[in-house]
Formats: C-alpha cells, structure tokens, sequence
C-alpha cells in the first residue's frame, strides 16, 4: 500500500510542479495587471469595501433573494476551513515561516482576481425558474466567449477541484485531527467511514437545510477559532515577537533544515493561500452571482474584502500560533504538518490534550461546512453541463468516494498533490477567462466611479453602460 | 504600436498565451531537472512580461473595436 501510494504521489508530484508553474504565470501575473488597472482598490479602499460588507446587514433583512451581506457570509463560510488551519501548518512546515509572508502578498493581488471574477459573475448571472440568481465561470465563459463548449469544460474543471480534490483535502485533514485526538486501534478506517457516511447523509439527503445552517455557523466558528488561537498565542507570548519577525526574516532566506530556493517558499505561500482565500479559482464567483444587488462592483468590493479578511486575518492567527511555539527547529522537531502541527503546539501549552479535542472539533465542522458549499458548488456546476439525475447522483457517489479515500490514505502531502494540481489547472482556466471578458469589468468600475464622484450614494447599474452586453441577461 | 488589425490581435493574444504556458513548463522542467533553483525566475520574469503583452492586447483589441473606456 505504502509503495503504491508513494509511486502516486511521484507522479501527481510531476504534474503538480508543472500544472502550478503555469497557473503561476497567469494567477499572479494577471493578479498584478489587475491590481495596477484597479490602481490598488483592494488597499486604498478597504475602508469603503469593508462599509459596504458590513452595511449590506441591514440591507438583506425581509429580502427574499439573497443580499449582498448574506452572500459575503456564504462565501467566508466556503472560504474559512481547513486550509485556515491545517493549510497554514503545512505551508510552515513545508515553506518555512516565510511562507506566511508570501500568502499576505498574493492575498493582496489576488483579492484584485476575486473583485475582477465576482463582477464578472455579477454581470452574467442568470435567475432560474426557482426565482435565485445563478453564474460564475461556466456562465461568464459561456456568455461573454460565446461557447458552451468552453462553458461546459471549466463546470467539469470546477467539478473536479471542488468536488474532488478540495473535498478530499478536507476529508484527510478532518481524519487526521480527529484521530490526533481520538488514539485507538484502526481509528483512521472507523473515522474515514464516519465522514463517508456523514458526507453521504448530507448528499442525499437534507444538505440545503444544512447548508444554511452552516452558512450561518461557520462566521461564528471563525470568530471562536480567532479567540481560541488568540489565547493559544498568549500561553506563548514572549515568542510572539520572534514569530513576527520569523515571517520577515525567511521571507527571502529560507532555513537551511528545509533546503530549496526561494522559489519553494513562494510557491508554498501562494498555493496555501490561494487554498484558503480561493482568489481566482472560479468558486466564490459562484456565491457571488447569487446575490441581488445594485451594482456588481459592489459584489467586487465586498468579495476582494473576504480574501484580506481570510488571509490577513485568520490565516495570519493560525500562522501566529504555530510560531509562537519557539524556534523553526523545534517546530519541524514535531515532524508533523497539518492540523497535527497544530494540535502538538497547542497542545504543548496548558491547554494540555484538551486543545487536540477542541482543534478535532474545529476541523470537523470546518470540513463538513466547506465539503457542502463544495458539494453544492459541484452540483451546481453538473446540472449546467447536464440537468438530470444521473449527472447529480454520479456527483454525489464522486464526492463521497473522494472523502472515504483521502480519509483512508491519511498522507496530507499525497492529497494535497492531487488537490493543488486541479487547483493550479482551474486557476489557470479561469484567469485567461476573465482577462478576455475584463474590459465589461473596467466599464462597469468606471461607471460606478462616475456615478459616486456625481454624489449618487447607492449606484444603479444597467447593462447599457457596457459596450457589447451581448449574452448579459440580467441588469435590464 | 500601430494599428493592428482584429484578427491579427486575436491571433498574437492566442500566441502570448501559449508563450506564457510554454514559459511555466520551462520554469518547472529548471526547478526539477537543475541544481540551481533560481535560475527558474528567468522564465518566470519573461513570463510575467509576456502576461502584461497578453493583456495589453486584449486591451488593444477591445479598444480598437469599441473605443477607449470614458473615465
């Protein structure tokens, strides 16, 4: 078993080096052309986008289709999950603690992809017979480039990283955390099958009333893991100056004990951080074409809003622990990744073993709410390349299968290989996508922009102001 | 740059793509199959480059067929 799974991940490894160094090229490269269009909007005017999540509260009460504000809390629950955590830990250990540093840059440049993907799903989304709104990639590819068939290839894409690979890292990190916490004999196959039949319950059966419920739960979730990491932190306070300055001091020099170049330690922050924030991927343009709103741009704003938040700020606690444990060295002494390297640093404080079963629960609730929204995101995307019940039920035995193995392999490194190279082919995809339909983006910001400059405190938009709103169905 | 025609655009937009592909492939077969690591911010850098052409005509060729965006 052992040498099949380690001749795998040789191979998934190749593919995952190659498939990320051109989703490299494309994702942080067209990250930055972005961030210059939009003269670093994402930064000069945070305070205007973080008004604009926070009023949307009031905006949202009595409305039957979903507001602005209840679309952000659906996408921060799809976004804050395992990789918040286990994410974090293995980009430590793997990157070293520059990594951190590299995953706050390309959470800058990619909350530019989210706005540019979030108004773009704004602009061709589609309201259904069940009176929602629907879009993201496989909608804007198949309106604004005017082909179904690339349509059809970037929804099975989606499916593939969501419903596979994601579902799969959550899975295998939840087994890990709770068999961490829980030791006893075949731990990994009675978990593995827990999360299999939960998962399968949840797919079958009653996951909307769920998936509301976990849209709900999961802000509150981040917010306790926030004050749970905090209190970690203080039980090792006098490191957390050394832990700051760890993240700068390998920003650029990685430790000697890890090897490779700087190269490695970019690479690892941006594919752990674009696991967590998921700028770029096509999955929060999902969430965010459901929403009714005014003006797309305010679905931009609001979505490049959540990237800083998930990365600067919950992924940055997560990081803060790890570190504060003391030195690189005796971090990797542990010679765990993962959730596991969280719950040995925690667990090393006064919070003793408890903070492994705290830690359990925290990932297990993580993983279940993002593997609905990655569930619901998959179905979703099936039923636009075939709407009937073989493709949804041949979905559902996909996702299922995937969390029973990856639970079953137990190796993050394996299933994190499998899942960053549907990553890296889905990122890549979707990038090319909006910069070829990004000229509708730059015409609706210059609208807004105008309309706030003439004092117009709520913008309206139609999609007169674009100059070819062929395929736009909505925004009459 | 002068003025280039539509097809001509589409045609060097699809060309700067494959570029910036076949820039990755170069900069991951460096990092697996040499010793010296940084040598594969050499595609890396071109590639960036090659992103902002990429762009630039996407730009160029949407400018051409509908006019500048009024700011």
């Amino acid at each position: 078993m052992d040498d099949l799974l380690t001749v795998i991940d040789g191979m998934v490894s190749v593919w995952n080096t190659y498939f990320w160094r051109i989703s490299f090229v494309f994702l942080i490269g067209l990250g930055i052309v972005f961030t210059i269009k939009l003269k670093g909007m994402q930064i000069t005017h945070l305070r205007d986008n973080a008004r604009l999540a926070v009023r949307g509260v009031s905006e949202g009460k009595g409305m039957k289709k979903l507001s602005a504000f209840e679309a952000f809390c659906i996408s921060m629950g799809a976004r804050i999950g395992v990789g918040n955590i286990a994410g974090v830990a293995t980009a430590i250990a793997t990157g070293g603690p520059g990594a951190v540093f590299w995953m706050w840059i390309f959470a800058i440049i990619g909350s530019a992809s989210s706005f540019m993907e979030s108004v773009l799903a704004q602009i061709y989304k589609e309201q259904k017979t069940d009176g929602g709104y629907h879009g993201g990639p496989a909608y804007y590819a198949t309106k604004g480039l005017k082909s179904r068939k690339i349509g059809i290839f970037v929804a099975i894409l989606l499916v593939l990283t969501f419903g596979v690979g994601f579902v799969m890292v959550q899975s295998c990190n939840a087994t890990n955390a709770l068999c961490g916490a829980f030791e006893f004999e075949n731990n990994t196959l009675i978990f593995a099958s827990l999360i299999a039949v939960i998962a399968a319950v949840l797919v079958f059966g009653g996951f909307k009333l769920i998936g509301k419920f976990s849209a709900s739960i999961v802000p509150v979730m981040a917010l306790l893991w926030i004050i749970f990491a905090i209190v970690a932190i203080c039980f090792n306070i006098g490191n957390l100056g050394n832990a700051i300055a760890m993240i700068f001091r390998h920003a650029f020099d990685i430790p000697s004990i890890i090897g490779g170049g700087i190269g490695t330690i970019i690479i690892t922050g941006l594919k752990r951080g674009v696991f967590s924030n998921e700028a770029g991927l096509g999955s929060i343009a999902n969430i965010a074409a459901t929403s009714d709103i005014k003006h797309p741009i305010k679905q931009g704003k609001i979505q490049s809003f959540g990237v800083l938040v998930d990365t600067l700020v919950v992924c940055t606690v997560t990081a803060l622990v790890v570190l504060s444990y003391g030195s690189f060295e005796s971090i990797l002494a542990f010679g765990d990744k993962g959730s596991v390297l969280v719950q040995d640093v925690v667990s090393s404080t006064a919070l003793g073993s408890a903070a492994n079963y705290i830690i359990a629960i925290f990932m297990f609730v993580f993983a279940f709410t993002s593997m609905i929204g990655y569930y619901t995101m998959s179905e979703s995307n099936a039923r636009f390349v075939k709407d009937n019940k073989l493709t949804v039920n041949l979905v559902r035995i996909i996702v299922i299968r995937s969390a029973f193995i990856a639970s079953v392999i137990a190796d993050v490194t394996i299933v994190d290989d499998i899942s960053d190279t549907f990553m890296a082919a889905m990122a890549a995809v979707n990038m090319v996508i909006v910069a070829l339909l990004s000229r509708s983006v730059f015409e609706a910001y210059a609208d807004y922009r105008r309309q706030r400059k003439a004092g117009i405190e709520e913008p309206e938009f139609t999609k007169s102001v674009l100059s070819n709103s062929e395929g736009v169905t909505e925004w009459e | 740059m002068g003025v280039i025609r539509m097809e001509k655009t589409d045609m060097c937009i699809a060309a700067a793509g494959i570029i910036a592909v076949l820039l990755g492939i170069a900069m991951a077969y460096i990092e697996r199959n040499t010793d010296d690591v940084n040598l594969a911010f050499i595609p890396l850098i071109i590639g960036f480059a090659d992103i902002f052409v990429f762009f630039y005509l996407i730009e160029k060729k949407y400018d051409q067929k509908y006019g500048k965006i009024k700011e």
